[in-house]
């Protein structure tokens, strides 16, 4: 790819294209952007997708981001679709707290992946904007449904 | 459909005679002709003619978005051949006319091809292909790997 020549025409690019492109990409790698210039810092807040999985990195690192993403969303209603995929071994209440954190945020979409299979209270499923999840541990689905149909009325 | 012309003009003085079916795939010409059905000329100020041109290209052929498995496969292999002609600085001004425009689809398929762009380089390599200028000290830009340093994680760490 040819380069761009010297005018920073990406960065002058407005924010609501910028956290589109951002979006696209996995959140490690959209986070690394943070990086690139001052312009550039805070723009994570502008992703609207939030693909998290720890098959790269350090796990301890993994856990840190995972806390400090949540704790960011906490008054975010940018995040549409939230995919948390842990692979190694974490501490069980640890994720227990993310998945309850998860399922009160106000997401479309969330798709949930970990090692161990971990137990939900139904009362967590009364959410009104949830349209889909996925609950998988690796390797074998064990439940998926779209949201609205069923858990309206629970 | 109507067969009605319209003429779209750019911020440098060229125009381009489309048929209003073609127009209409720019949403900012949709809105203005619902509002005053008898316009048949508009100025669009925030778009060169050689940019607007490639714009106009794109809606030109996907004025008919049929269903169809075929239809929809012929429309991308087209969409991958129109996104090689440009260089980044070609790439980063359609997508800003596409979303002047609002030009959904285009703004779309720019968008995913900047961000396949991204997705392999380094920061150091983004900097360099986009000319962008890093204005952080050293001790900043420690700060951010910091703060986000599984995204800085080497990606070939152990897999499960």
């Amino acid at each position: 790819m040819s380069r761009c020549g010297s005018r920073d025409l990406i960065s002058s690019l407005p924010n609501e294209i910028l956290g589109k492109i951002l979006s696209l990409l996995w959140t490690n790698r959209a986070a690394c952007t943070s990086v690139l210039s001052k312009r550039w810092r805070n723009l994570l807040a502008l992703v609207d997708n939030r693909d998290l999985n720890d098959a790269s990195g350090c796990p301890r690192d993994f856990c840190d981001f995972v806390d400090k993403t949540l704790a960011l969303l906490r008054n975010s209603t940018t995040v549409k679709r939230f995919s948390l995929n842990g692979a190694f071994e974490h501490d069980a209440s640890q994720i227990d707290s993310w998945i309850h954190t998860l399922l009160q945020r106000g997401f479309l979409e969330l798709h949930l992946e970990t090692l161990r299979v971990h137990r939900i209270d139904t009362e967590f499923f009364k959410s009104n904007t949830l349209v889909e999840i996925t609950i998988c541990d690796i390797g074998i689905r064990v439940w998926r449904n779209v949201l609205g149909s069923v858990f309206s009325c629970a | 459909m109507s067969s009605n012309k319209i003429v779209l003009t750019s911020s440098d003085g060229e125009s381009f005679e489309v048929e209003e079916v073609v127009a209409r795939k720019l949403q900012i010409v949709g809105h203005m002709l619902e509002d005053d059905c008898v316009i048949n000329e508009i100025p669009l100020q925030n778009v060169t003619g050689d940019i607007l041109s490639m714009v106009i290209e794109y809606c030109k052929t996907h004025v008919d978005e049929e269903e169809s498995e075929e239809a929809q496969t012929k429309l991308k292999t087209w969409d991958e051949e129109f996104m090689k002609k440009f260089d980044i600085k070609t790439l980063l001004q359609i997508i800003l006319a596409a979303n002047y425009l609002n030009v959904k689809g285009l703004l779309d398929l720019v968008s995913q091809t900047i961000a396949d762009t991204i997705k392999d380089y380094t920061p150091e390599q983004i900097r360099e292909v986009f000319g962008v200028e890093n204005d952080y000290t050293e001790e900043e830009e420690a700060e951010v790997r910091k703060e986000n340093a599984w995204a800085f994680d080497e990606a070939d760490t152990p897999k499960p």
